[in-house]
């Protein structure tokens, strides 16, 4: 954006902003280190995660800063070091987040814990793969090879550099087979969850795996930041307590042909054929009114 | 059956909608009436302006019950309205529609 | 919309459907914001004809305007009918909001088909173009609502609308006004101010 000719003050405002979405990062990727400061780690799959989150995320919000300095952008911009940082941010950022969070939450879920045999190797297939993949395009960007389009002459010299990011893409992708394979086996052969197979401290960890629909049986009353470590101060519930009976609508599958309506009319007008358009409206709307007149308990 | 919790109070009876639907229908007719006589055009736009915001209150107080509901549901509608109409005035400046033409 | 149970305890003691098309209609505001900030933007800029002062109809879309503003007086008394239990005539006022509201999207068809005619088309001008998408979105809106006042017709004739679900008829009031007072805006800033 520094590049279209905004003007000085637009350019200012700007950089500015940019430069200041780090003070608020940085504060949280001092939450994350204090969190796990002190505690009592354990290497599981999910810790790897998180761990490699903080570090690659980090390094991600580095490239983000430099991009927030017009003069240094001017350079960078709509090159190959743009997609080095987006890809660190967004793929060792949010994707190792989700999977630190999948591997955490999949027992809650399904009742089943995820292999951390192969829950490692995917973690340090993946680690390797991102960092061969996407260290590089920061080298190949600042010497010139632009962004969007994969094709270079072999006088800009990052040949090579491109081949590491090659075999580093393909290493990610066999590690996403790695973690099919963990889903696909643990479905039948994972560990048994249990209502808590972590000794987690919050209250997600109190009810059965998979949860009832309704969830909690009584609302618990939260008095601490570790409730669940804390539940020798909860007192049990009295026999003839009014128990507000759980009030929650069971699943239902109609939201989701509802949802589906909608891309099949936006094909419609993709596609000019108009007959589209009423059969995407005719699963929409069957989608709504069977949501709408279920029955709300089950 | 319990009526819904508090936040309503006692609405208003047919005659207060009819009331409102006759202003209504002459606010409109004075609207275009404005638009047809060639006399009221140098205040034609602030005085439309006017007239259907008057309208726009009117339906939203009454009709939509929002002037007897809870101040929470004003806060709810007006935040965005609010913000809908400075982002419209600040589109309109920013692409020169406040501009006198020579 | 099938409870028996009637709206639960909630913190601010307002009912949480009702707060949740309020929210709602907050976010349409918005929407109806841009398209009608878009069409400003671009008024006057139209390179190629039909211009509006040449091609837009005052008188027949003031009776269109009249339509729509006595279809939300039918829709406020099928509420008043529905919330003092009077089936009858809920199912009377709500037939007639939701004819009404036929006849609306009726001469819209007609304007934009005439339209057509005359030359003015989405890819014509920027005039068209703004236009349509702005009246063109409304009218959808427009459509959603006459559906759903059917439905709860419909849900009356079948005795399934009372007292105790009036809920249901105050939110698809709230919508209709909402469409209309839309169009209020419409009408004054496309049509009566060139």
């Amino acid at each position: 954006m520094f590049s279209v000719g905004l003007g000085p003050i637009a350019d200012s405002v700007f950089s500015a902003t940019t430069m200041l979405i780090a003070v608020p990062t940085g504060v949280k990727i001092f939450n994350w280190l204090a969190t796990l400061w002190g505690g009592q780690i354990r290497a599981t799959t999910a810790l790897h995660f998180a761990v490699g989150f903080i570090a690659l995320f980090t390094i991600g919000g580095l490239s983000g800063v430099m991009h927030a300095s017009p003069p240094a952008d001017l350079q960078q911009t709509d090159t190959y070091f743009v997609v080095a940082h987006i890809h660190y941010v967004l793929f060792g950022g949010t994707v190792f987040g989700l999977f630190a969070g999948m591997y955490y939450w999949w027992p809650k879920m399904t009742g089943r814990l995820l292999g951390e045999g192969l829950g490692k190797l995917h973690f340090w297939l993946m680690f390797v793969g991102m960092n061969l993949a996407f260290f590089p395009m920061h080298f190949i960007g600042l010497l010139g090879m632009p962004r969007r389009i994969y094709t270079y002459g072999p006088e800009l010299g990052v040949a090579k550099l491109n081949l590491v990011s090659t075999v580093g893409a393909f290493l990610i992708a066999v590690s996403i087979l790695v973690f099919l394979v963990n889903l696909w086996r643990t479905r039948t052969r994972g560990k048994v969850a249990g209502n808590d197979p972590w000794g987690g401290a919050t209250l997600e960890w109190t009810i059965p795996s998979p949860p009832p629909p309704h969830n909690f049986d009584v609302i618990p009353t939260v008095a601490s930041r570790l409730p669940r470590w804390s539940m020798t101060q909860l007192k049990a519930i009295p026999e003839d307590a009014e128990l507000e009976k759980p009030h929650a609508p069971a699943g239902s599958w109609w939201p989701l042909v509802a949802a589906l309506g909608l891309p099949v009319l936006a094909l419609a007008p993709l596609t000019h054929t108009l007959w589209v358009a009423f059969l995407g409206a005719a699963i929409l709307i069957t989608g709504i009114y069977r949501w709408a007149f279920e029955p709300f308990e089950v | 059956m319990r009526e819904s919790p508090a936040g309503e109070h006692a609405h208003p009876t047919a005659g207060v909608y009819l009331r409102v639907a006759a202003v209504l229908v002459i606010l409109t007719v004075i609207e275009v009436g404005v638009f047809y006589v060639p006399a009221f055009h140098p205040v034609l736009v602030p005085t439309l302006l006017f007239l259907s915001a008057l309208k726009f209150t009117l339906v939203v107080m009454f009709y939509m019950h929002l002037k007897m509901d809870s101040r929470f549901f004003t806060f709810l509608f007006g935040g965005p309205l609010l913000l809908a109409f400075v982002m419209t005035m600040g589109l309109m400046f920013l692409f020169g529609a406040f501009v006198l033409k020579k | 919309m099938a409870h028996a149970a009637a709206a639960h305890h909630t913190s601010l003691g307002l009912d949480n459907r009702k707060m949740a098309f309020w929210a709602f209609i907050g976010s349409e505001c918005l929407l109806f914001a841009s398209l009608i900030s878009t069409y400003l933007i671009y008024k006057g800029r139209s390179v190629v004809g039909p211009y509006p002062h040449e091609i837009l109809n005052i008188p027949f879309t003031s009776v269109s305007t009249f339509d729509l503003l006595m279809s939300s007086l039918m829709m406020v008394l099928a509420l008043a009918a529905v919330q003092r239990g009077d089936l009858k005539w809920a199912k009377v006022w709500l037939f007639l909001t939701a004819v009404l509201g036929m006849f609306f999207l009726a001469g819209q068809v007609y304007e934009f088909t005439s339209f057509v005619h005359e030359g003015l088309t989405l890819q014509r001008n920027l005039f068209g173009a703004t236009f349509f998408v702005l009246t063109g979105t409304h009218g959808a809106h427009v459509t959603v609502g006459v559906i759903w006042l059917l439905t709860l017709w419909w849900r009356a004739l079948r005795g399934k609308l009372g007292k105790g679900n009036a809920l249901t008829v105050e939110i698809c009031g709230l919508y209709w006004h909402f469409v209309d007072v839309v169009w209020i805006v419409i009408f004054t800033v496309v049509y009566l101010i060139q």
